[in-house]
């Protein structure tokens, strides 16, 4: 339950309350992930009025505001088009008028469209205090790396040098991914495959090399376990079989 | 902490908690257009508001985030014309056409509709579809399918770029037709849609085709009146069951089982009840132990009496353990963590097919339980229905091929946008009130007299606006929460189900495992047809009996044969419908019959393509026609006394004729070329269709009543006690009471309905609301024509300016009372006479109706699909129906009733499933593991309407709302075996299904 909320205008101020040991405190972003908190007694610290809401190029990158909305990114003409299409496949309408993209980062699931491209993307994540910056993969990996307590996610660093490709399979169009998969190749040939789903408690890194010859039965043999409480084996093979398939031919380079 | 926010322009102020939502915010304030859906993280967005112009949910962020910015609900749009000396600025365009279109059925989403098309709007004024539906993707709608919300939008874009829209159709015109006689249209494909304006009025009447030479000329009868709850739901009028305040009001939460089957050995509540705020906390040791059933049927309920309010025993996860009423909801939430229960866990039953098997643990041992009909505790046997019609076992011998095959459906949910809600109290005459988003009012008095220890009389139940209902509230599943507090307590209790609760601890259809077996002639004449049904019920048997015995009814009564066997058809429909430890099932839009379809059609088109005969002919072969009898009517009525029925009209084969021909089948049906899609090898499109019948009402049993009332300004009261839930029934009875008094539907002021005030309605459902009780709003009509011809005629006669006139020969027409030679007297001025001036009297009328016959309405269903070959996921491309559900009294509302149960039933055929762990425990419980379709995921939806002439009702009409939900689901099925060959049996088609069905193939 949320027993404080905060609004700083300034990082110091911001970081100061999310350096509290008590009440536990943590940022706000849009706030679509209210619900979590039912239990635990917490402090929040809404990020809306932080420098957090801005988006630019910068060389060959994309940085995102932490604070930025995904409506926002979703309509501006920096975005990549499949960035543009996994925001769209990430929530509806309203949702993204208020989800931020830090925030659906760090709360969305295994079948966050948009982590499972940002994390074949190779996102970099920016952390205040200090300015570190750290992978979205390593950070997923133990929610908080080496991170200051109360660290504070500023900014996303996406390449603009790299093709990215997503594939899902669902029940409707519209309706979660069932099993997801993305990738992305950079100019070095260097690839990154991602794979999510519904039954995933987070978005997989299952290939980051130049040699993808593998790419696909790797893929499998990592995921697959996800999702047999549910789905026979075989399907969920073939599907991570075939959405990866497709992922890697759109990001050859032709 | 203080909050203050902007809101519509004013600074509202509130002490409230950090953790408080906004939409608690707002409807603490009393702004109730925003609406609770039951959840606290945006997942139907009901409770939208424009924050610096953009639509957000405000159940899924704080209030206090919402400081600084402005806050504008749909009260900041516009409102009504004309309210007294004062001038208003009117409706908005966006609030006009929704009104206009069609675009409000229940309302409870229409606020944010509203609104998110107003921001859409405000920053394009040329929006396409796609651009509305991606807009309108964060509003869950339930009712419409989002077709007409669509067109509301554009209709209103064309208003605001001052576009000339014209009204939808004439108000004085005859009824709307697309072909008169109704003839063979040629093969072709439906237009594209256009854009805004002009070409958007066209898009919006549905095509009619009408196949009736004897139908007269209507004035109100077909004409597209707008509803006449419209106006106050596109404002979000507080106009719902919650939408209201009173003073003291506590807030009822129900603590549920954890585990699925227990004896509850000790319960200790002391901390709960010694908790700050909590007024009461309830267990079974508290209340009387009245056994019933939560089925909203009339008297006796065809089902077992074995629920108590409060038992020492649960049955599924969700089943209620103790009731708790507090000053607020959070208090009562902790106080229902402080209640210490001890569990006695006894052994699971999860598989149907386990249940009737000996030594199998009995789910119903408490010796209260009441029979109905074969119902049989001791073998977990809810009910059992075995109905044999002509000689089965020797229509199978004459068959050249027996086909058989096995099917299965899924329990799914209602999912209506506002939740199962509540609010009782006490009034001053000691009279409880019971303020209930219900379809069932007066049999919810009836059924909690005896649970609640009043007798009726000392009960009224008032049903608002209901926020969809869908069989859902047919069940009286949690008023008697809120009244036992309100008796512990002696002050008002709001009690309104969660998002989660409705999944956990609501109703669902009833799952079915169904066994075909087809007697087929080599010529494709049916010889035999034989359907087994296994019916998990749940924990309770709510509906059980009638709704799988509509399973049979309905869907077995379609086909009887051809030749001799038309005469004598073979039919055998067995069921058991057992206890397991789920949640109940109960009713749900259809009432068993599209589980029946989904067999039933998925059969025929195997045995079609086995035996190379056209899908299309070999149906309509064995399908019965005009004239016969009812194959079931002499063998089973709901567990009452069956009567003979002949089907008098039957329009399925001017259904196929027109959706075929709309649908271009002719070219698409077994062209290969058509299946396949240019630049994509891995897909494949095909096409499918289904015939399914319904029924209208149930004969001998179901009652409506309404009254009518002349005011002195020619203007009349229609109460009535049917319930519309959005489907528009208010509407289409003042269009028939105005048919027969003259008059525009403007002119009729309906109230529904409240036990005190108006007349006995068995309530909504049964596809029963415009035949049974819109035959009752006629009567009444008619009665109170009748007293207004004799005062016209006595005044024109007073006047002697004229031949002497009868009062058999008045006209009511254009609210006016007409002598033959034109002389006539408005009825504003026979309004006046008779409560002012001469031998006054109040005129009234009274009638009610019970039907001797069920018409059924036919539907062909057509889909297109496109399978993805390597991934087995199926797009739904396109959804057409064509239906003959008699008379069509208004299009608008009707087609709307077509669209919204397509798109129902679009998910009972592709995603929507509720699925169990092995404990009983339910895998989805929010709207988005249980996806129901948006807006932006639409297949294109038409609607074709073939009108016959029911002879049973004075305006021709038979039933709509309820068929729509029949036939997508097979029809989907069939079109992916069209595409793909693969033969999904389990519905819904999920990709998993569709792939290993593929695989099966090879």
């Amino acid at each position: 339950m949320i027993i404080e909320y905060h609004r700083p205008h300034t990082m110091e101020e911001a970081l100061s309350l999310l350096g509290r040991s008590a009440p536990p405190t943590v940022p706000l972003g849009g706030g679509t992930s209210l619900s979590r908190y039912r239990k635990q007694s917490i402090a929040v610290v809404d990020i809306q009025a932080l420098p957090l809401h801005a988006t630019r190029v910068e060389g060959q990158n994309l940085k995102i505001g932490a604070g930025v909305k995904l409506q926002g990114l979703l309509e501006d003409p920096q975005s990549p088009a499949v960035l543009v299409d996994v925001i769209r496949a990430e929530a509806s309408h309203n949702l993204r008028q208020m989800a931020t993209a830090g925030g659906t980062l760090v709360s969305g699931g295994g079948h966050s469209p948009f982590a499972a491209v940002c994390l074949a993307l190779d996102a970099q994540l920016t952390w205040e205090p200090g300015g570190k910056e750290i992978s979205l993969g390593d950070w997923l990996a133990t929610k908080k790396a080496d991170l200051p307590f109360g660290a504070l996610m500023t900014q996303i660093t996406l390449p603009l040098n790299a093709r990215a490709a997503y594939h899902a399979v669902g029940r409707s169009p519209a309706d979660v991914a069932l099993v997801m998969a993305s990738a992305a190749r950079w100019p070095s040939g260097r690839t990154r495959i991602v794979i999510g789903g519904r039954l995933m408690e987070r978005v997989v890194l299952v290939l980051d090399g130049t040699d993808s010859s593998g790419a696909i039965e790797t893929a499998v043999n990592a995921c697959s376990h996800y999702f047999t409480s549910r789905y026979s084996v075989e399907f969920i093979e073939h599907e991570i079989t075939t959405l990866t398939a497709r992922c890697l031919r759109d990001v050859e380079v032709k | 902490m203080k909050l203050t926010l902007n809101i519509n322009g004013k600074s509202i102020e509130q002490e409230a908690p950090a953790n408080t939502t906004l939409l608690t915010f707002m409807r603490n304030a009393g702004f109730f257009e925003v609406k609770f859906g039951g959840c606290d993280n945006g997942e139907c967005g009901a409770c939208t508001v424009l924050l610096d112009g953009k639509p957000v949910n405000s159940c899924g962020m704080l209030a206090a985030q919402a400081e600084g910015h402005t806050i504008q609900t749909v009260q900041n749009v516009g409102e009504r014309e004309g309210k007294g000396w004062k001038q208003t600025s009117g409706l908005d365009a966006i609030q006009q056409a929704f009104i206009e279109v069609g675009a409000v059925q229940c309302g409870y989403c229409t606020p944010a509709m509203v609104l998110a098309a107003r921001s859409l709007l405000e920053k394009e004024k040329n929006p396409t579809d796609e651009q509305i539906r991606d807009v309108l993707s964060g509003v869950l709608c339930r009712c419409t399918g989002y077709l007409k919300p669509v067109q509301a939008v554009q209709r209103a874009a064309a208003v605001l770029r001052g576009e000339p829209v014209e009204p939808l159709y004439p108000s004085n015109a005859p009824m709307p037709d697309s072909g008169d006689p109704l003839h063979p249209v040629e093969n072709r494909e439906p237009e594209e849609p256009a854009g805004g304006g002009l070409e958007t009025q066209t898009r919006i009447m549905p095509q009619i085709w009408t196949d009736s030479s004897g139908m007269k000329p209507y004035q109100r009868i077909g004409q597209p009146d707008i509803k006449v709850d419209a106006i106050k739901l596109v404002q979000g009028k507080p106009a719902f069951t919650a939408d209201m305040e009173m003073r003291g009001m506590l807030v009822a939460k129900v603590l549920h089982s954890p585990v699925a089957h227990a004896n509850i050995k000790k319960i200790d509540v002391s901390k709960a009840r010694a908790l700050p705020g909590v007024a009461a906390v309830l267990t079974w040791e508290d209340l009387p132990r009245v056994v019933y059933s939560t089925a909203g049927q009339s008297d006796p309920i065809p089902g077992p009496l074995d629920m108590f309010s409060l038992d020492k025993k649960v049955r599924f996860v969700g089943d209620r353990v103790a009731f708790v009423a507090a000053e607020t909801a959070e208090i009562a939430y902790e106080a229902l963590k402080l209640i210490e229960v001890e569990y006695e866990e006894l052994p699971l039953l999860l598989d149907p097919a386990d249940a009737m098997k000996p030594g199998a643990v009995i789910l119903h041992d408490e010796p209260e339980y009441v029979n109905f009909a074969d119902s049989d505790p001791k073998r977990n046997l809810a009910a059992e229905i075995h109905i044999d019609i002509g000689n089965v076992d020797k229509g199978f011998a004459e068959a050249d091929f027996i086909f058989e095959g096995e099917y299965e459906v899924p329990k799914v949910q209602q999912a209506h946008i506002e939740p199962h809600v509540v609010v009782t109290y006490w009034d001053e005459d000691d009279r409880l009130v019971i303020r209930t988003s219900t379809q069932v009012p007066f049999h919810v008095r009836r059924m909690l007299a005896p649970v609640l220890g009043l007798p009726v009389k000392r009960i009224r139940v008032i049903k608002p606006r209901i926020g969809g209902g869908f069989g859902g509230k047919q069940e009286v599943l949690i008023e008697d929460v809120a009244a036992h507090l309100t008796i512990a307590t002696g002050r008002p209790v709001l009690f309104e189900y969660t998002r989660e609760e409705e999944f956990t601890a609501s109703r669902s259809r009833h799952p079915m495992r169904i066994h075909m077996k087809t007697g087929v002639k080599k010529d494709g004449t049916l010889t035999a047809n034989e359907m087994i049904a296994l019916s998990d019920t749940g924990a309770y048997g709510c509906h059980a009996l009638t709704v799988t015995g509509n399973t049979g009814h309905k869907s077995m009564a379609l086909y009887v044969g051809d030749g001799p066997y038309r005469e004598s058809p073979n039919i055998r429909f067995h069921a058991d419908i057992v206890y397991t430890n789920h949640p109940p099932a109960g009713a749900f839009r259809g009432y068993g019959v599209p589980q029946g379809y989904w067999a039933v059609e998925r059969h025929m088109e195997k045995i079609a393509r086995e035996l190379g005969l056209d899908p299309l002919e070999f149906r309509l072969k064995n399908a019965i026609r005009p004239g016969e009898l009812h194959p079931f009517s002499t063998a089973w009525s709901e567990g009452r006394e069956p009567n003979p029925e002949i089907i008098h009209t039957v329009g399925l084969e001017d259904c196929v004729r027109q959706g075929r021909a709309e649908m271009g089948w002719d070219s698409k049906f077994g062209n290969p070329e058509w299946h396949m899609v240019p630049g994509k090898p891995h897909l494949r499109r095909g096409i499918g269709v289904a015939m399914v019948m319904q029924g209208t009402a149930i004969p001998y049993l179901d009652m409506g009543g309404a009254s009518i009332k002349m005011n002195d300004d020619g203007s009349f009261n229609l109460l009535i006690g049917a319930t519309d839930l959005g489907t528009g029934s208010d509407t289409v009875l003042a269009q028939m009471a105005a048919e027969v008094l003259g008059v525009p539907v403007e002119d009729m002021i309906v109230y529904s309905s409240d036990t005190d005030f108006t007349p006995f309605d068995k309530g909504a459902y049964a596809s029963s609301t415009t035949y049974i009780s819109g035959a009752a709003a006629v009567r009444a009509a008619e009665q109170a024509a009748e007293r207004i011809k004799i005062r016209a005629a006595r005044m024109l006669n007073d006047r002697g300016d004229g031949p002497t006139v009868r009062p058999e020969d008045i006209l009511l027409e254009d609210r006016k009372a007409m002598a033959p030679d034109k002389r006539f007297v408005t009825l504003s001025e026979v309004g006046h006479d008779s409560l002012h001036h001469k031998d006054q009297e109040q005129i009234m009328g009274i009638g009610s109706y019970v039907s001797p016959v069920s018409p059924p309405p036919f539907a062909a269903q057509f889909a297109e699909v496109t399978v993805d070959l390597e991934t087995g996921q199926v797009t739904v491309d396109k959804l057409l129906m064509a239906v003959d559900s008699g008379v069509i009294v208004n299009p608008i509302t009707a087609s709307g009733q077509v669209e919204g149960g397509m798109t129902q039933a679009l998910g009972y055929a592709v995603c929507e499933e509720m699925l169990y762990d092995e404990k009983g425990a339910a895998l989805e419980r929010d709207l988005v593991d249980y996806h129901i379709f948006r807006a932006d995921e639409m297949p294109d939806l038409s609607t074709l309407f073939i009108q016959t002439f029911e002879p049973s009702h004075p305006f021709g009409v038979k039933a709509v709302a309820e068929i729509p939900l029949d036939g997508v689901a097979p029809a989907v099925g069939n079109a992916v075996l069209d595409a793909c060959g693969a033969n999904v049996d389990i519905n819904p088609v999920t990709p998993e299904r569709v792939w290993l069905a593929m695989q099966n193939k090879e």
